[in-house]
């Protein structure tokens, strides 16, 4: 029967097909399972297994007695995985009203082709908690930490802000990024097929090390009451801005440091870059007659005067096309060297400067630091420009005696008046006072003492005359009701941008207290104030800010009156 | 003259004990020729298909691990019951039925749409606490509907009448079938036609027009958008592999990794990571392969694929051995429903056949499909038991 034969062919045909295609599926599984293998196995790995970061906790910033200024807070930021969101306008509407962001910009967040995309970075607990109750497939935490500043807008620019990754970038924070940061640690996860973790498979691979707390030198009160003063300066005296420090004299501790306008340090990152910029660090300026006192300094020290030598005062000095004047009139026309201190006398002090020579100055400026960093601990300060001695013209060593043609950090003229008020040692100024560790032991920060530029004796008798600046002089704006207190004024022109001068002042004081046994520098400096006299604009500031600070330090007050405020002997 | 295959596959007989053996055949009842090797395999299946949802549906719900595996016992034992009906008469009294069947199925088919909707497409019917899905069902009755017109057609085979009579019968279970939507039952009824008339002798111009018919209908289908855009997705997926991650072709990547990463040995039953973290899509269902893969590695894929392979044999076996034509129609018919859905479930998921939804016989988790599946059994071994004539 051909019909039988036929279908039996036919059957085997179809049995040869069937085993055609078996040896095909065959095939296919030893190229998937042999061949490629390793590739299908990195592959699920990959899709499997998560490394993640784990955040080390960054160590807070405290003041001197251990208030915090800077601290982390748990936060959460919000990712998704957006090929595992279903429902994604479902999933964005949701999500907006929880994050108050807008349903467009999450959609899109959702729709990119890409496995992760954070929706939202740092949100609180609460809210993290509201989104996980959402329970959304493809939504996930991930837990961070966020800085917080709780004293506001005290030392702002000191304390400078992390970003977004909690990496410093300004300030203090950057400074001391290493110390506080720690080692971020790294874990293994296992996540399933909707991105969440597998409980109790995480492996770590290793262990984050929290980072240290910093405790600073500064005095979060002497600090409140700078920040206080210089706010009233500016009110007063209409300045740009403001800037002050105030500093132990004996090591050179910062305790208070501070540019006017201020701001709440959690803002950080959104304020006008020009008002983030620690000024008595980063900015120098041509400092006038303050700079009078390392001519002073200079002059006494090589005994080119005494504090009694008396100095005839010319009506100007005329020198080459130049010539000279002093701004205000002198009470009488011979003067004693610390009467051309304490009067601030142009014409006197560059007399006294042609009697040093230049060589003699420009090793004293050098001596004093100025045109080099003080090496404070803190980014980006500036070296201020001084001329160098093979340059100097005719006219630079007057110019240079009177504080003109040459600029200074507040920080340097700190660093000088330091050298006068302790006995003619440098120091080296400091934020970090010690770094406490997680395990609660602590590092002290040793600060080596800077070298000697004048004897005791030189600072004494420097000492001497700039009490008399704030008994007689230009400064008796700056004296205290209780302590004795010297220092010297400055009113500098402001340079041109374009070449010279213009009618803009910076109305400065730098000083000392208690005379007897300085404890403190402190340096004000009030940028294009309407009364342009350090005497006038800056001294009141520091008086309030100087007694302020000795008394919280319980300092005694000067037993002896020499130019407390009742001492004053009023032009 | 039997072609070499076909000795292989027919019963070794000497003509020297040929009629001794036909006199001890001819005594005694059907059930003594039962083929044991058939329902070992049958079996075997059943378990091996128990074991891999249990590993694959284990973590699905931690409160009741055995959810899915108690639930196919309960299949397994409906399933037994109806095999033992269906092996219990002679098949050739199916005859006089099979239109009756094919009417109550086709009516069924039209109450899946009133039945509520599942899963995106409507393909359950559920009375009381029993659902069932007459797709299944109507894989098998068309297949004896099939066999009693072909079996029977004194037409000559090469003839018009012989290829658009079973063409109408088939056409409206496809119709139905394909608006569940359910395109691969819709394939799997076109592959058991195609078989079968392939296997009577239509005419090649006939059999080709039907399937250009297919072609061309999928195409005009693609092209006036009547799929469903994931019928779409998964389609391009699997023409353009790995491009795309979401969807379909998310699915086929992860069957593939799962596979792959099982490498040679497998990771283990219930230790696989891609199944237990749900990366496998429906990983009891048209998926369940890749977990066979993922834990049992290519040895324990190829164990699955041989015992495939030994079903099918004795398929084959005994649609060459069956006492009439009729009964060679069914066994074929059934061949070709395992073979082909075999071929398009494991194809699919190491992509090289396009996503469809077709179970994997005895290993995808489904109760109609499983008491079909054993029904289909009960009635090859019906068949094989059958084999010499009676009276």
């Amino acid at each position: 029967m051909s019909k039988g034969k036929n279908r039996d062919a036919r059957i085997n045909l179809a049995a040869v097909v069937l085993l055609l295609g078996m040896g095909l599926i065959a095939y296919r599984l030893v190229n998937l399972q042999v061949l490629n293998a390793d590739r299908y196995e990195g592959l699920a790995q990959e899709q499997r297994l998560q490394s993640s970061d784990l955040n080390p906790r960054r160590g807070c910033i405290l003041d001197n007695e251990g208030e915090v200024l800077a601290i982390s807070k748990e936060a959460y930021s919000i990712f998704a995985t957006p090929y595992l969101v279903e429902d994604v306008p479902s999933a964005a509407a949701d999500l907006s009203l929880v994050l108050g962001k807008p349903r467009q910009e999450i959609e899109e967040k959702l729709r990119t082709p890409s496995g992760f995309v954070y929706l939202e970075r740092k949100v609180s607990p609460d809210k993290a908690e509201e989104v996980a109750a959402l329970g959304i497939a493809g939504i996930g935490l991930e837990k961070e930490s966020k800085r917080y500043y709780p004293q506001g807008d005290l030392a702002c620019q000191l304390i400078g802000f992390v970003g977004t990754d909690n990496i410093g970038l300004a300030g203090l924070e950057l400074q001391y990024e290493e110390i506080l940061a720690g080692e971020r640690g790294e874990a293994e996860l296992e996540v399933d097929a909707r991105g969440d973790p597998i409980p109790g498979v995480t492996r770590i691979i290793k262990p984050p090390v929290d980072g240290s707390d910093i405790r600073l030198t500064l005095d979060s009160e002497i600090q409140f009451k700078l920040q206080e003063q210089l706010a009233v300066s500016v009110e007063s005296s209409g300045a740009k801005n403001a800037a002050g420090l105030v500093m132990d004299c004996r090591t050179g501790a910062i305790l208070a440091m501070a540019t006017h306008p201020f701001f709440d340090v959690n803002r950080f990152a959104s304020v006008d870059p020009s008002l983030t910029r620690n000024r008595p660090v980063t900015d120098a300026f041509e400092p006038g007659s303050v700079l009078k006192v390392i001519t002073a300094m200079a002059a006494l020290q090589e005994q080119v005067v005494t504090p009694g030598s008396v100095i005839n005062i010319p009506p100007s000095i005329k020198m080459g096309e130049y010539e000279f004047k002093d701004d205000h009139d002198m009470p009488k026309s011979d003067l004693t060297f610390s009467e051309v201190i304490a009067y601030s006398s142009n014409l006197g002090t560059i007399k006294t400067a042609m009697a040093l020579g230049k060589d003699a100055m420009a090793g004293y400026l050098e001596k004093c630091g100025l045109g080099r960093k003080t090496g404070v601990d803190f980014p980006g300060e500036a070296a201020g420009v001084v001329p160098q001695a093979k340059d100097w013209s005719l006219t630079t060593l007057p110019t240079v005696a009177i504080g003109q043609g040459i600029s200074v950090t507040p920080l340097q003229l700190a660093v000088v008046m330091s050298a006068v008020a302790n006995g003619g040692v440098m120091v080296q100024p400091h934020f970090l006072q010690c770094i406490v560790h997680p395990d609660k032991s602590t590092e002290e920060r040793e600060y080596p003492s800077g070298e000697r530029i004048v004897s005791e004796n030189t600072a004494a008798s420097l000492r001497h005359i700039l009490g008399e600046v704030v008994r007689i002089g230009t400064g008796t704006r700056a004296a205290t009701a209780l302590f004795n207190c010297g220092g010297k004024t400055g009113t500098a022109m402001k340079p041109d941008p374009r070449g010279g001068y213009r009618e803009a002042y910076v109305a400065s004081f730098a000083g000392f207290g208690p005379s007897e046994n300085p404890r403190l520098v402190a340096v004000i400096t009030l940028d294009e104030p309407r009364t342009v006299y350090g005497g006038l604009a800056a001294a009141p500031c520091f008086s309030q800010v100087m007694e302020f600070s000795l008394q919280h330090l319980e300092v005694t007050p000067s037993l002896e009156k020499a130019n407390t405020k009742d001492r004053v002997v009023q032009q | 003259m039997p072609t070499r295959l076909g000795r292989v596959l027919a019963p070794k007989v000497t003509e020297r004990r040929r009629s001794d053996e036909l006199a001890r055949r001819l005594s005694g009842l059907p059930i003594r020729h039962v083929d044991w090797t058939l329902l070992a395999i049958t079996l075997f299946l059943v378990v091996f298909g128990m074991v891999i949802q249990y590993s694959a549906t284990r973590g699905d719900n931690p409160d009741n691990p055995n959810y899915y595996v108690l639930r196919t016992a309960v299949n397994l034992l409906l399933g037994l019951v109806v095999m033992g009906l269906v092996l219990s008469f002679d098949y050739r009294r199916l005859k006089v039925a099979t239109p009756f069947i094919y009417i109550i199925f086709l009516v069924a088919l039209l109450g899946v749409f009133i039945a509520e909707e599942s899963m995106g497409s409507q393909r359950w019917i559920t009375l009381g606490p029993l659902s069932f899905q007459p797709s299944e069902y109507c894989k098998l009755v068309l297949i004896l509907t099939l066999a009693n017109f072909l079996s029977d057609n004194r037409a000559d085979p090469d003839s018009f009448r012989s290829f658009i009579i079973p063409a109408l019968w088939t056409l409206p279970l496809m119709l139905l079938v394909f608006l569940q939507p359910d395109l691969g039952t819709t394939m799997v009824f076109a592959a058991i036609l195609l078989g079968m008339l392939y296997l009577v002798g239509c005419r090649m111009r006939y059999w080709l027009g039907f399937l250009g018919f297919g072609v061309v209908g999928f195409v005009l289908g693609f092209a006036f958008e009547f799929f469903k855009p994931y019928q779409v997705e998964r389609f391009t997926a699997f023409i353009k592999q790995s491009a795309s991650i979401q969807g379909a072709g998310y699915q086929l990547m992860q069957s593939k990794i799962a596979i792959g990463s099982g490498q040679l040995v497998g990771k283990g039953l219930l230790k696989g990571t891609q199944t237990n973290l749900r990366f496998i899509p429906a990983h009891h269902t048209d998926f369940v392969f890749a977990v066979v893969g993922e834990e049992m590695g290519l040895l324990g894929a190829l164990i699955l694929i041989a015992a495939f392979c030994c079903l099918l044999w004795r398929g084959v076996r005994i649609a060459n051995n069956a006492r009439d034509f009729y009964g060679t129609m069914i066994a074929f018919g059934i061949v070709v429903m395992f073979a082909f859905q075999m071929i398009v479930n494991i194809g699919m998921t190491i992509g090289i056949m396009p996503i469809t939804g077709i179970p994997l016989p005895f290993i995808t988790y489904g109760g109609s499909n499983l008491v079909v599946n054993l029904a289909a059994i009960g009635l090859l071994t019906n068949i094989y038991m059958r084999r010499f004539s009676q009276i």
